[in-house]
């Protein structure tokens, strides 16, 4: 049993099959006792609430980029605090907005590129690449492209 | 009756999918379907259906369905393997404009490899053929395996893998 470092680690996806991913793998970490895990995800509809240690922040992507500036300062809130070690993220636009602000903060990052990327990595991912800790594509064939590794799937 | 839980991910819209079980609705009285829409201008006829669905809704339809019929999303696949359900999936395409690319295609490439006639996971390529589909994966077993093959150290090694990049290699 390892005690409580009092460092947290904060999880970020898009809602849907991005944030499904994220929690099978955070979730699997077995020494994870010793962090406070926050997850964040993004806000799908108008009744959405977070359930349990969950964070909600403001979705954009291409087509809505504009809402980009909204989830900026609801990231900084989050991702800012110096308990923030780690931040995990599996994607897609908001993870690399949360990603660079991590890395802008000091803290450790890996971005894991989602499992339905199979021919190549995600464009969010081309770009986490070059500001991450750690850069994961979950098929073996992706690996290599610039600083990208395989270390295993979700699936 | 054959309950039937549509999701088309929470992202974009999947009318194609959505007019095609809204049209079997029509001519098949054995056939109860919920769909998760999307924000569409599409409105089914013959489903009951919501745009969006909490957390909580959600998991409840995706529990208590016969068969999830779904776009190709990694989400819902993910879930139903965990469930072990009847999961019907349809690769968003490109030309339809369903996608900003066709890795909904490259996902259900991977998948109609490791998924057949006996599979609780499959694939529905041509539309047309949704009604037959369903009906043969209704003749499964609830215990049917989801994969012909599952590769469930993949899996692990992954999260070990994160794991050892957070705590140091050991």
């Amino acid at each position: 049993m390892m005690s409580k470092t009092g460092s947290t680690l904060v999880a970020v996806a898009s809602s849907g099959g991005h944030y499904v991913q994220l929690k099978r793998i955070v979730s699997n970490i077995k020494r994870l006792e010793a962090y406070n895990v926050l997850y964040v995800r993004t806000k799908i509809g108008g009744d959405d609430v977070p359930i349990g240690n969950e964070v909600l922040v403001t979705d954009f992507s291409r087509t809505n980029w504009w809402k980009m500036f909204v989830a900026f300062f609801e990231f900084i809130k989050v991702l800012g605090k110096p308990d923030v070690k780690w931040v995990v993220t599996t994607g897609a636009a908001p993870g690399l907005l949360a990603l660079i602000i991590a890395r802008c903060c000091f803290k450790k990052t890996i971005w894991i590129d989602s499992i339905a990327n199979t021919s190549k990595i995600s464009a969010s991912g081309g770009v986490a690449k070059y500001f991450s800790n750690v850069t994961l594509t979950q098929w073996e064939h992706l690996e290599g492209c610039g600083r990208v590794e395989f270390m295993g799937r979700v699936i | 009756m054959i309950n039937i839980f549509v999701t088309v991910g929470a992202q974009l819209p999947f009318d194609r999918l959505i007019k095609a079980i809204d049209l079997l609705c029509a001519e098949s009285s054995d056939i109860s379907v919920f769909a998760q829409t999307g924000e569409t201008d599409y409105i089914p006829k013959h489903i009951s259906y919501k745009k969006f669905l909490n957390a909580i809704e959600y998991s409840s339809k995706l529990v208590s369905c016969d068969l999830v019929l779904s776009h190709a999303g990694m989400g819902t696949i993910i879930q139903c393997m965990e469930l072990n359900k009847r999961l019907l999936v349809t690769p968003r395409m490109l030309k339809y404009g369903e996608h900003r690319n066709d890795h909904q295609l490259g996902t259900a490439k991977q998948f109609a490899c490791v998924s057949n006639k006996n599979t609780l996971l499959q694939v529905c390529e041509n539309l047309d053929e949704l009604d037959s589909l369903i009906r043969d994966m209704m003749k499964l077993e609830n215990n049917s395996n989801f994969l012909s093959e599952t590769n469930d150290t993949a899996s692990v090694s992954l999260s070990d893998s994160v794991e050892e990049i957070i705590f140091g290699a050991t």
